[in-house]
């Protein structure tokens, strides 16, 4: 693996992993005290979805950008080559 | 992704299956992952309190997942896909940066498991699981954007299509809002959508956009 594979997959790692355990977490504890999770509870893993949403938008528009003809087409930022 | 540095080798390529290393330490791993889904239900009941033994479980995956990387990125003797690989190459193929990457995600997933985070029972509970789950699509569908695996056009098909999930789970919420226990067959046709989803992402992750 070359660095830039490593860093993906150890990103792929971090937030992935910090998916897993945040849902384990709050089922866990809901589990726990004997209740379902609260709309609270629901709204936070709704706004991981939101974020990943908009992340996945930001990066598309970027790759379009960079794939655009040099012409006119601004050079994307922020997104690996 | 870039394409891999050819590496000086010692010996000819094989096919993954031929690598007898590699056979080993999968059909390991997998009598691992066996045990701990068994132990899950042990574990989730609340009738296991020892966790150290399954850190040290945790540990030998970890241990098992070095000796594969090793073994496969090995510039000795490269393993390949298929026979015709090992045959017409003679350096590293590159296929299993990806499947490495993906099989330590499924390590972190049994580690989890075998570490005793809860299965969801209610509603709430596999409605929350099923928008994670599509959280996880689309954060390996950027990953594989931006490693170039996929094209910006798949994302954006990916995307809606795991949208189309997620507005399907939304519906069976409000169903099950609206009357307790009608939303669960909304919610598990929402939930087979993005299997087919994670399948077609299974798909890209061999391949490379030219």
């Amino acid at each position: 693996m070359n660095p830039q594979n490593i860093a993906l997959a150890l990103q792929l790692l971090i937030t992935i992993g910090n998916q897993v355990v945040n849902l384990g977490s709050l089922i866990q504890t809901a589990q726990n005290e004997g209740r379902d999770l609260t709309p609270a509870e629901l709204a936070q893993v709704k706004d991981a979805y939101a974020a990943a949403h908009a992340q996945l938008d930001a990066d598309i528009a970027a790759a379009n950008a960079a794939a655009a003809p040099a012409s006119g087409a601004a050079p994307a930022s922020g997104t690996p080559a | 992704m870039n394409s891999p540095t050819p590496v000086p080798v010692a010996l000819p390529a094989i096919p993954f299956w031929k690598s007898p290393v590699v056979l080993g330490i999968v059909v390991a791993a997998l009598s691992a992952l066996a045990a701990k889904f068994k132990l899950q239900a042990y574990i989730t009941s609340g009738n296991v309190t020892d966790i150290a033994g399954y850190v040290l479980e945790a540990l030998s995956a970890v241990s098992a997942y070095v000796a594969l990387h090793a073994r496969v990125f090995s510039s000795v003797q490269p393993v390949t896909l298929t026979q015709g690989g090992a045959d017409t190459k003679n350096s590293q193929a590159g296929f299993a940066r990806v499947g490495m990457l993906v099989s330590l995600v499924l390590m972190l997933v049994a580690g989890c498991a075998a570490l005793g985070i809860a299965q969801p029972k209610t509603f709430a509970q596999q409605y929350a699981t099923g928008v994670a789950a599509c959280t996880t699509a689309l954060s390996t569908t950027d990953t594989l954007l931006r490693a170039r695996t996929i094209t910006p056009a798949d994302a954006t098909n990916i995307e809606r299509q795991v949208d189309n999930v997620k507005a399907g789970l939304d519906i069976a919420q409000g169903l099950e809002a609206a009357t307790t226990g009608s939303g669960a067959t909304k919610l598990q046709q929402a939930l087979a959508a993005l299997t087919a989803v994670q399948t077609y992402l299974a798909s890209k992750q061999g391949s490379t956009t030219p």
